[in-house]
């Protein structure tokens, strides 16, 4: 269990969520959703022990995140930030080579063991054939799909992505959600993603969090979350929400924006 | 040079053949050159000495007064060359690895100042506790002590740039920013002491100021490699940790680096590096800066493959520099700061143009 209690976050002077407790379970896929400048990406970096809590803790397995050591929580948590920057010329192999560095010893020689993960990591996203390639060469979906690989080379149980698909075509974008989904399914991986995309929150996520200026709107399943009320309250949005005929997967069909035109 | 190395698509006979010339041809021509420099070294000054006459006292034999040239004058001074042109040049692959910033130097980031303002308050001690004469001559400062003192005044003025640029964190620009004015501060301070307190022996301090392989020997290279080594050794356990700072601080602190304390200590190792070698010849500025990004060009993004070509770019800067300064004003000597820095500061306000 990922669990924030009473965090309040912010950078100096400026609070940015001034209270929050949250709980997340293990194995499952959260959605946080929520309008610009709401505080996901700062509750993320909270959530990965990056942002030190002003007030508050983060805890992991009953421990507080920034209690324990960086190189054991790099093997239990890893993130990939909205954006991560790569020295110029390094290829997708190098960079999901960095991926083993939580589980080597002094001297950072790769075994193995390491070697068959960085393989696999470079499989599973769709790389394969990619190795040699420069990250600068690469089209956008498959550099996410590189720092992806990188993420998942480092084996930790829980991802936390801060919008990964943002900047992405459609096609690129479901990959990405397709490939997190199976890694979910098929490894029991914690998935904790920022999605701008509410349908896509809906469709792959078990969790839901929607967020409204750094508080926390509503937690819960898709189906209990993605009400018309809340999608006009927090984004400010008309929408039909459509029958999910018993999935719990409800999407929704915007109409107009809840202000309207201003002209 | 850079897009032809890094463009290449895989598993082509063309990519085989980049691969094959970085790693084999390239480091092979580069030793080629650098035994050319080397060679020139020892044949060329203010007495063309014959490649015959140099052979011959190298092995032990030939005349006296080429004996003395090369034994005496011209191998050790090519040797302290080449230990400081290592120095500058891992010290500047280290920097601008650690603080993404291809701006960054030892001299930039004022670790060359700090060095040069403890070395010159030392010989000002010394100066005043002499009375008067050279301390080198009258015992009190032994020349063995300069690296150390020198250390420290590096390494404090790292510490210190560390501090000033600490706000929750340190971002490479403005540790970059922070060293330019403690550079500049300190190197105020040097020209301040030199003008309010020293007397004497100023002339030497000002050619050890230019930052120079005159008279270079034995005695001074025996006491650079203990440094050298020290801080080799160090350097294989460090390599990892700086190579991941390369992503960036978040992701780094994600794989598990305790990114904070590995700068700083890197820092530290860097000015161990510059620092150290500033203390037998003076700050010599720029050479790391060149050097490591050419080697970042050369060898890509891997920290551990640039660290294998930066210092050999370094050994062939910095002798082909003071070959050049020997050189051009026979019989008199352009220091070899002043040759890296003239052909340092174009360098660095192309590197500044290109950044826009």
């Amino acid at each position: 269990m990922l669990s924030a209690q009473e965090l309040r976050l912010g950078y100096g002077d400026k609070v940015i969520v001034p209270q929050l407790s949250l709980d997340l379970e293990m194995s499952r896929i959260h959605c946080l959703i929520g309008p610009n400048g709401c505080g996901k990406s700062t509750l993320l970096r909270a959530l990965a022990g990056l942002l030190r809590p002003q007030q508050g803790r983060v805890l992991l397995d009953g421990r507080a995140v920034d209690r324990w050591r960086r190189r054991e929580l790099a093997q239990r948590l890893s993130m990939l930030p909205q954006h991560p920057s790569a020295p110029e010329g390094l290829t997708v192999e190098q960079l999901v080579r960095y991926g083993r560095f939580p589980h080597q010893r002094l001297f950072g020689q790769l075994g193995e063991q390491d070697r068959k993960v960085v393989r696999w990591a470079i499989r599973v996203t769709g790389l394969a054939g990619y190795e040699a390639r420069p990250l600068a060469a690469l089209s956008g979906g498959e550099r996410q799909r590189a720092w992806i690989a990188l993420s998942l080379a480092q084996q930790a149980s829980i991802l936390i992505l801060d919008e990964p698909t943002t900047y992405l075509d459609l096609g690129h974008q479901l990959e990405v959600l397709e490939l997190l989904e199976a890694l979910n399914r098929e490894q029991g991986l914690t998935v904790i993603m920022s999605l701008h995309d509410l349908n896509q929150a809906a469709r792959y996520g078990h969790h839901l969090v929607a967020m409204r200026s750094g508080r926390l709107e509503r937690a819960g399943a898709p189906g209990e979350v993605l009400t018309e009320t809340l999608l006009a309250e927090v984004f400010r949005v008309r929408a039909r929400v459509l029958d999910d005929a018993g999935t719990g997967k409800p999407q929704f069909m915007p109409l107009s924006s809840v202000t309207g035109p201003l002209l | 040079m850079r897009a032809m190395l890094v463009s290449a698509r895989p598993s082509t006979p063309r990519q085989a053949r980049t691969l094959a010339f970085q790693r084999w041809c390239w480091p092979a021509a580069l030793l080629l050159m650098l035994v050319l420099a080397a060679v020139s070294n020892l044949l060329f000054g203010a007495a063309t000495l014959s490649p015959q006459r140099v052979w011959l006292a190298l092995t032990g034999s030939g005349d006296a007064v080429a004996q003395d040239i090369v034994w005496n004058l011209r191998l050790p001074r090519l040797l302290v060359g080449a230990l400081i042109g290592l120095h500058f040049a891992i010290a500047g692959s280290l920097l601008q690895a650690v603080m993404r910033n291809p701006l960054a130097d030892a001299g930039i980031l004022g670790i060359n100042s700090g060095a040069s303002l403890a070395a010159v308050l030392a010989f000002a001690v010394a100066e005043r506790l002499t009375g008067d004469g050279n301390p080198y001559l009258s015992g009190v400062l032994d020349l063995r002590w300069l690296p150390l003192v020198a250390c420290g005044g590096g390494m404090v003025a790292a510490a210190l740039v560390y501090r000033l640029s600490w706000n929750g964190g340190v971002t490479p620009v403005r540790l970059v920013l922070c060293g330019i004015a403690v550079a500049s501060i300190l190197g105020a301070l040097v020209t301040g002491v030199l003008a309010g307190w020293a007397q004497v022996n100023t002339e030497t301090v000002l050619v050890w100021l230019a930052g120079s392989l005159f008279g270079r020997d034995w005695e001074h290279l025996l006491t650079l490699l203990p440094w050298t080594l020290a801080a080799l050794a160090l350097l294989p356990a460090l390599l990892a940790g700086a190579n991941l700072l390369q992503l960036g601080d978040e992701v780094a602190a994600i794989l598990g680096l305790r990114v904070e304390l590995w700068r700083f200590g890197l820092l530290l190792v860097a000015a161990l590096f510059a620092a150290s070698a500033v203390g037998v010849v003076g700050p010599v500025g720029f050479v790391g800066l060149i050097v490591a990004h050419i080697a970042r060009l050369t060898a890509g993004p891997d920290l551990r493959q640039q660290l294998l070509l930066s210092p050999m770019y370094g050994v062939l800067l910095v002798t082909a520099s003071d070959l050049l300064g020997r050189l051009l004003l026979i019989p008199a000597e352009i220091p070899i700061g002043v040759v890296t820095s003239l052909l340092g500061v174009p360098f660095f306000i192309y590197l500044l143009a290109r950044k826009r």
